[in-house]
């Protein structure tokens, strides 16, 4: 089936959206989010992690 | 690579607030250019255009085939293997190369033992991350069955036969077929197949090099995470004569920064220096006799 094809593009973005490697980046960027016991020397890199799970997930 | 339908928002509110607070360790993070590019686009992307971003922003690779046929496992291998890389030990082991504790971690008396709990802990879900050696080093370890992974998934090009020192095949191929039989060999020549896979692994690493920043930094806390594996994988293995097992330190780092140059655009080339200027003669000889 080609890429371009509407109905495969449709349930590939939803299956990697809702189960699979969005779905595992959104998970670890929010739970950095909304976690605030990042000491003074963690945050730096807990938060770099957390945007760069939510760049990955857009490319 | 033109993997979303139109109609997906790149990020939730929550997610741009967060991008936009997070200015100061966006800023001091090295991200590859596209990024770089991306988040600008994230914070001032509208409520009214997220719908169309991707069609609007995002532009897929023109360097693979339309008909994904071919590709279909090896995509689904890569995308499997990469969620990997979210859960723990990765996320500690990628914070440590990015701003981990060098002098602090050496001073940590390792073992096996606490790499292996740490690998054990993984199978315990309610068991929470941490930020030990151990967990670092453990971590260290599953991104090289990663990189084996990827490996398998994308085979490594071809190497150049017509090296200064030829192997014993290659010279009984010279012997038999002529100096044609030396001569490099590309993808495209053995199989498009595979050349498109080429291109697919080059994809890949576009989106995912950016765990494995390139600084000094970086290299040198993977120098320290080598250093520290290194020592433990040779002291087991010569404790252990009977399962007839050699540990080469210097092939085991080639791979390893290989690999990583391969699939995360790494330039390890500090860590190899140190490598060199580190080995005592002891450990030297070793290496030479397993040679």
């Amino acid at each position: 089936m080609p890429a371009d094809d509407d109905r495969f593009r449709a349930f590939a973005t939803s299956h990697f959206l809702a189960h699979g490697l969005g779905a595992k980046l959104s998970r670890s960027a929010s739970s950095v989010i909304s976690e605030r016991r990042y000491s003074r020397d963690q945050y730096r890199s807990a938060f770099a992690m957390a945007c760069g799970a939510i760049l990955e997930r857009t490319l | 690579m033109l993997y979303f339908v139109d109609g997906v928002r790149p990020l939730s509110t929550t997610e741009q607030h967060f991008l936009t607070l997070q200015n100061e360790v966006i800023r001091q993070y090295p991200w590859p250019l596209e990024f770089q590019t991306l988040i600008r686009l994230l914070i001032k992307v509208e409520q009214a255009d997220a719908q169309s971003f991707f069609h609007d922003f995002v532009v897929g690779s023109d360097t693979l085939p339309r008909d994904t046929q071919q590709l279909w496992g090896a995509f689904q291998a890569a995308t499997i293997l990469a969620e990997d890389l979210v859960d723990a030990p990765f996320p500690e082991f990628f914070r440590f190369l990015y701003e981990g504790d060098i002098d602090q971690f050496q001073n940590e008396q390792l073992s096996p033992q606490m790499a292996f709990e740490a690998l054990r802990k993984l199978e315990d879900a309610t068991a929470g991350s941490d930020s030990s050696a151990g967990s670092i080093l453990a971590g260290f370890i599953r991104y090289t069955e990663f990189l084996s992974g990827m490996d398998n998934i994308f085979p490594s090009p071809p190497a150049p036969r017509l090296g200064d020192i030829p192997t014993p095949e290659e010279l009984l191929l010279f012997q038999i077929f002529g100096k044609q039989a030396l001569e490099p060999t590309t993808f495209e020549e053995i199989s498009p197949a595979l050349a498109a896979r080429q291109n697919h692994a080059t994809e890949i690493k576009r989106i995912l090099r950016w765990r494995l920043p390139n600084t000094d930094h970086s290299r040198r806390t993977l120098s320290a995470l080598w250093s520290a594996f290194s020592t433990l994988a040779s002291d087991q293995i010569h404790r252990y004569p009977s399962l007839g097992l050699s540990w080469n330190s210097t092939l085991s780092l080639d791979e390893v920064l290989r690999l990583s140059r391969r699939f995360f655009d790494f330039d390890g080339q500090e860590p190899v220096v140190q490598r060199f200027e580190s080995t005592s003669p002891e450990s030297a000889k070793e290496a030479d006799d397993d040679l």
